[in-house]
């Protein structure tokens, strides 16, 4: 049986080029030299998809046994409460 | 590590570094940026469906029906009259005022006219009340329908040259063109080195034109009226027929500068010597220093007998004036102030007494006259008076070749460059330049008569980044 592609590992590795992107955009963007037709709003929808993806993927990966003192699934469920 | 994951990590980081790269070199060396075009269209056989993903697009595209075909081309018809934008957003950043040439290529139904806006001004109008009386191998021009009683056919003096046939057949008439005319150079039989006097008040902006040969002087008062805060000042232009300026000057403050009474008279002569012969403009602009005109010019004399006031004026006073007319027209007036209201006394070939009275305050009276020679005595002033040519008297009086508006007013007759319009296949093409900033550009267009014109493309090209 063939191994899985691990995408966690991938969008793990992802993280960085694309978060360097979003600050580019927004630091382009601040001082008034990114074009106006590619705005960062849509740069940011993007890295925060990308992102996302990351942590649901993080926090499928926690342990049954650990899940309850992880500091990332406690922040979950508190904005899952909250939500 | 497997080897299908490290491709794929390799693919994102080349390919997110890669728009790194690149919105570094569009947003820092915008004339670096490889692949980048200068050239945008917008055409009537694209899909409407992307519109707002390209850089180049029509804003509101429900103002475009769907797709037909006319003369082999894929045209839209223009279903609203409502005012659209085409819009560019610049990929790379450009510099502010950065040329730009939008072309704008349009259809009309066969037979049928509209009034065409491009940012607000008008490009193209309609054509439903004229009648085409000549075309060259460079224009058409036309006439207003109203006028075709006045205008013997055969009589025409033909020309090869558009404005010569304007001025030898329609003297002295208001023009709107689709290209700017050429000026022409006159020679003036009756003309005599003899002072004329205007002997009138004039407040706001004021036109003159001149028949001079040789030298040109005219002197003239400046009196500021000093009802409102700020300096008041005048602008004196002097061009020639190919607007070169022959003199230029300003007429400064009467030194007061608050609310006051009538100030002193200024008075101020300009001489030019070694002049051309030829029509000149005089122009005295109001300064903008204040809510309404607060200064007066009077007692204009120039040296020679041919002396035209050109457009609209403001009277401070009364005044009397002569005004020749080849076909019929309306002419304007309107005070505002009470207790202004007066008789106009109107002969020559026609004799009327126009009553401007209290009703009339604040409101346009105009006057439909018939061609002919007409004298108007003006008895308080305090008015203006809207008319394209007037003259002291009618030994003043000069023909020049035509007055090009920008506005379009009906005009009696409308040049259109073949340039701009092929009258065999209805097709309307103009080219328009304009300054790109490195932002969100919109042109507006509007097009006044729906489902009459049809759109085909438009074009953007942008001149050295």
């Amino acid at each position: 049986m063939k191994d899985k592609i691990n995408y966690y590992k991938i969008l793990k590795l992802s993280l960085i080029p694309v978060n360097l992107l979003l600050v580019l955009t927004f630091l382009l963007n601040y001082l008034n030299l990114l074009p106006v037709f590619w705005k960062s709003i849509y740069v940011f929808y993007f890295v925060l998809i990308i992102d996302t993806a990351f942590l649901t993927l993080k926090i499928k990966q926690i342990h049954e046994n650990k899940i309850e003192s992880n500091v990332i699934a406690i922040y979950q469920n508190t904005f899952s409460y909250y939500h | 590590m497997r080897a299908i994951e490290k491709t794929i990590i390799i693919i994102i980081y080349v390919v997110v570094l890669g728009i790194a790269a690149y919105f570094i070199v569009a947003s820092l060396f915008p004339e670096k940026v490889p692949f980048s075009t200068n050239t945008y269209t917008i055409k009537a056989s694209d899909s409407k469906i992307f519109d707002k993903l390209s850089s180049f697009y029509i804003e509101d595209n429900s103002v475009l029906g769907d797709k037909i075909t006319i003369n082999d081309k894929i045209v839209r018809p223009i279903t609203s009259a409502k005012k659209f934008n085409i819009v560019f957003l610049p990929k790379v950043n450009i510099p502010t005022n950065t040329n730009a040439t939008i072309e704008l290529n349009l259809i009309f139904d066969e037979g049928k006219y509209s009034d065409i806006y491009l940012n607000n001004e008008l490009i193209f109008p309609n054509l439903g009340n004229y009648e085409l009386i000549n075309e060259n191998e460079f224009d058409y021009v036309y006439v207003k329908k109203d006028l075709l009683p006045y205008i013997v056919r055969e009589m025409l003096i033909d020309s090869t040259n558009t404005e010569e046939f304007i001025y030898k057949n329609f003297p002295s008439t208001s023009v709107w063109s689709t290209r700017k005319l050429n000026p022409i150079n006159i020679v003036v039989d009756d003309y005599v080195k003899k002072d004329t006097l205007i002997n009138g008040t004039f407040r706001d902006n004021l036109k003159l034109a001149v028949y001079a040969a040789g030298d040109l002087s005219i002197s003239f008062t400046k009196q500021d009226l000093n009802s409102y805060i700020g300096q008041d000042e005048y602008t004196i232009r002097i061009t020639d027929v190919n607007d070169n300026v022959v003199y230029y000057g300003l007429l400064e403050d009467d030194g007061v500068k608050t609310r006051g009474s009538l100030g002193r008279e200024q008075y101020f002569k300009i001489s030019k010597y070694n002049l051309d012969a030829g029509v000149y403009y005089i122009s005295f602009i109001k300064d903008n220093y204040n809510d309404a005109s607060d200064s007066t010019i009077k007692n204009i004399d120039v040296n020679n007998n041919k002396v035209l006031i050109l457009g609209n004026f403001l009277l401070w006073d009364k005044f009397e004036f002569y005004t020749k007319l080849n076909f019929p027209k309306t002419i304007g007036f309107n005070y505002w102030w009470t207790d202004k209201d007066q008789i106009i006394d109107v002969s020559g070939s026609q004799k009327i007494k126009i009553y401007l009275s209290e009703e009339w305050r604040k409101k346009r009276y105009d006057i439909n006259l018939t061609n002919g020679d007409f004298y108007f005595k003006i008895f308080k002033g305090y008015t203006w008076i809207y008319n394209d040519f007037s003259s002291i008297k009618k030994e003043n009086w000069l023909e020049i070749p035509f007055f090009q508006g920008d506005n379009f007013d009906f005009s009696n007759v409308i040049v259109i460059s073949k340039e701009n319009y092929k009258k065999g296949t209805n097709e309307f093409n103009l080219k328009k330049d304009f300054n790109l900033n490195s932002k969100t550009n919109k042109v507006n267009l509007r097009i006044l008569e729906p489902n009459i014109v049809y759109f085909y493309y438009t074009k953007l090209k942008i001149y050295a980044l």
